[in-house]
């Protein structure tokens, strides 16, 4: 995940730019990374892409720095994905485009292209999975395509760097399309209207004026900024009155007109072959959508996940790293080396005392999180890159309704179980601004990340599965209700439910190895200095006695309302800075039997819904502001103590 | 007159009046279709007017014959996905979601969306 601002691009280059442009989930990004060698988040699941980036090809006679960018349907914005790569070609200077296109979609590749070839943009067209396309049956004469559009047409897979030595050849001298789209005459006469006011850019009149036309607003600003106040007022009134003689919306007039060009365009050079569509992987794919049989599928990867994550991952691996190598090797290791070169106490408990950087602070960032979250993150690569959660967002859709979300909220959904700071970063793809709020409180509410999951099932299950149900059941009711409450308190619309569903592909191990890796570097750059900044700040309050006096202050809520033992404060003060920290100290409380059954369900329901950490606080505040990071976390506390609380006083009610 | 009012304003006098949605006279079109074409004798089970997508049998292939939305945004995202008059859709599944296949592309539409568009038989395979 890179985290550059969105929309901004950091270029200050002379070199020329390359700008990547294409439908979602054509192979852009493993396209990138064929060409640049750079590693790119590459997935199956359309809309991943929230950010761009960069590398640079090195070619014979220049230096080429290439753009990635999100998919897009068109280039008349819809979303913020398509206003961001809308406004990078918009941008004057050298550019030129490579648009890679799914080559059994070309349809929607071209009507892209009359876009395009409308901006003047020098373009090379990458045929790509031209496999997938074969395998359907679907052959394109790509030279033909060539010639008709009067540039370079290269098949292309990018998975298996088939291509691309063409393509980069073809990169050095990129030609306009010779692409030409007429429009029913009123539309033409608004056209000439609108290039007689605008003001002269690098960026065709024609293209400019359409997108205009078609109602964009985002345009405007670039407008007043480029020419007067007055002309954007002569603009609209073109605009309202060519919109007023038309029955429909412009847009949807432009864009049938183009759908046409580009279909009868597909026509000319590709033809179907019936073919014995018996493949397996297409009704494996069609199952797991399915109303009866999709939920045995959910349930059976499922099972799967717990194997992996749960039982591998927090219990083999997680024993190993703690037991072993940190508790027999590493740790003695680091006492000793201390205890013979570190002069002061003080100094030499820092490290490896009670709350030692070492003893406690790396051995649970290491021992303890690091095998938990690397599987999940390994689990979740597969997930993506198989094709299978775009059909998981189908079968939730549902469910996501009642919460006033929809169905594409499953990704952040499902990546908070493993790291909600890097879920609170994909709420982007969810498109109003309601639903990316819903879903950024509920992850920080109620989806425990997966470090805190480990820790949790495990010190739940030594109880009695009855526990886990629980503390299960407990999250999903709190999830419903505040987001059932929350989509009517808050204002705004929510968005349709529209998802493309790519085919279910045998996933890529290297690339989701690459994957994964890159995302526990990610993880540990987060997570290790906010270890040990918790260890510090618990050792130093320890040290000043402040612990004591927290602990007292706090009584009231741990002891009164929750019922848990004033030891427990400082997990919930840890809980703050690391959420999995602070279970990992609830564990160690009831390993040393100083929490009792009720107890340990209650402290973990409350860590569990407890404030945001301070990594995924940071993160709110820069994706929805500070006010609303603060509103969210002064909603939360206390209503993590009242479930809390009133599960203490039902459980020692009725008794359990 | 704005794209994201509903009423028609007279720059002069002021007067104001609600204009009829786009809408609103795109269902007329169709009422009007309807009318005419039951006066004509048809064959039962036959049926030529447009219908709602969703009430296409799963495996049915059908046509698009129009997508009626007062939503500027949902027409254009459904025509720059390819969903335009004319074009071959198929209705794979109704249940959780309205799950269609247009060319190449498989699609999950909300029943909101799946709303808007109307469709006619077409089996030709």
């Amino acid at each position: 995940m890179q985290c550059h601002g969105s929309g901004e691009v950091l270029v200050a280059t002379q070199d020329d730019q390359v700008i990547l442009v294409g439908n979602p989930n054509v192979g852009k990004s493993a396209l990138f990374g064929a060409l640049t060698g750079r590693y790119v988040t590459v997935s199956n699941y359309p809309g991943t892409t929230v950010e761009f980036t960069q590398g640079t090809l090195l070619q014979k006679s220049q230096r080429l720095v290439l753009i990635d960018t999100p998919g897009i349907q068109s280039l008349i914005p819809f979303s913020e994905d398509e206003r961001a790569t809308r406004d990078i070609l918009l941008r004057s200077g050298p550019q030129r485009v490579l648009q890679v296109t799914d080559t059994k979609n070309l349809k929607r590749g071209l009507f892209l292209i009359t876009q395009l070839a409308e901006m003047g943009v020098p373009l090379v067209l990458s045929l790509n999975m031209e496999d997938e396309a074969r395998g359907r049956g679907l052959f394109t004469d790509s030279s033909k395509l060539g010639e008709l559009l009067g540039i370079d047409v290269i098949n292309t897979v990018a998975t298996r760097h088939q291509g691309i030595s063409l393509l980069k050849e073809a990169l050095d001298a990129p030609r306009v399309p010779r692409l030409r789209v007429v429009y029913p005459e009123a539309i033409e006469e608004g056209i000439e209207q609108l290039e007689a006011l605008l003001p002269e850019r690098s960026l065709s009149k024609r293209s400019l004026a359409l997108m205009l036309l078609a109602g964009d607003r985002t345009l405007e600003e670039w407008l007043v900024l480029h020419s007067s106040p007055e002309t954007l007022v002569q603009v609209r009134a073109v605009c309202q009155e060519r919109q007023g003689k038309s029955d429909e919306p412009l847009s949807y007039v432009i864009n049938r007109v183009r759908m046409e060009v580009a279909e009868s365009l597909t026509n000319q050079v590709q033809s179907q072959e019936t073919v014995a569509r018996s493949d397996l992987i297409a009704k494996f794919g069609r199952w797991t959508m399915d109303p009866y049989l999709g939920i045995p599928f959910f349930l059976a990867i499922l099972y799967l996940i717990y194997e992996f994550v749960g039982k591998f991952g927090a219990g083999t691996l997680v024993n190993f790293l703690e037991n072993t190598f940190f508790g027999g090797v590493v740790n003695p290791l680091a006492v000793q080396v201390v205890n013979k070169t570190v002069p002061f106490a003080l100094l030499r408990d820092l490290i490896v005392g009670n709350y030692g950087l070492i003893t406690v602070g790396l051995t649970y960032a290491l021992a303890i999180v690091l095998p938990i979250v690397g599987t999940f993150f390994l689990t979740f690569g597969l997930l993506e890159d198989s094709g299978y959660l775009p059909r998981l967002a189908v079968m939730s859709d549902r469910v996501f309704r009642l919460m006033g979300l929809n169905g594409k909220a499953v990704l952040p959904m499902v990546l908070g179980l493993g790291c909600d700071t890097m879920a609170t970063l994909t709420t982007r793809i969810l498109e109003s601004k309601k639903e990316r709020l819903i879903a950024t409180i509920l992850l920080a509410l109620a989806i425990p990340c997966s470090a805190q999951l480990g820790v949790i099932l495990g010190m739940l299950a030594t109880l009695s599965a009855g526990y886990v149900i629980i503390w299960a059941l407990i999250l999903v009711v709190v999830m419903l209700v505040v987001g059932y409450l929350a989509s009517l308190i808050l204002p705004g619309k929510s968005s349709d439910f529209l998802l493309e569903i790519p085919p279910l592909r045998v996933p890529q191990l290297s690339n989701i190895l690459v994957k994964t890796v890159a995302r526990i570097e990610w993880y540990l750059k987060e997570a290790v200095p906010l270890f040990l900044l918790g260890t510090l700040m618990l050792f130093g309050l320890d040290r000043a006695g402040l612990l004591q006096v927290v602990e007292r202050l706090a009584s009231p809520v741990i002891s009164g309302i929750l019922g848990l033992p004033s030891r427990a404060t400082e997990a919930f003060i840890i809980g703050f800075l690391r959420r999995d920290y602070g279970a990992a100290g609830l564990f160690a409380l009831s390993k040393d039997g100083l929490l009792d059954p009720t107890q340990t369900l209650v402290s973990l329901v409350t860590i569990t819904l407890f404030i945001p950490c301070i990594a995924n606080f940071f993160i709110i505040v820069k994706e929805r502001g500070l006010r609303t990071a603060l509103w969210v976390s002064a909603f939360i506390f206390p209503f993590a103590v009242l479930v809390g609380g009133s599960l203490n006083w039902a459980l020692r009610t009725w008794g359990f | 007159m704005h794209s994201d009012c509903d009423l028609l304003c007279c720059p002069r006098c002021g007067y104001r009046t609600i204009l009829e949605s786009r809408l609103t006279r795109l269902l007329r079109k169709f009422v009007g279709k309807e009318t005419a074409v039951k006066g004509q004798a048809k064959s039962p089970g036959v049926r030529n007017e447009p219908f709602p997508l969703r009430e296409m049998s799963p495996g049915e292939y059908g046509r698009i014959v129009q997508i009626i939305s007062d939503q500027e945004s949902r027409l254009a995202r459904l025509s720059s996905l390819g969903l335009i008059p004319g074009c071959r859709i198929r209705l794979c599944q109704r249940h959780p979601a309205t799950i269609v296949e247009v060319g190449e592309t498989t699609l999950a539409l909300g029943n909101d969306l799946a709303e808007s568009i109307f469709v006619q038989p077409d089996s030709e395979n």
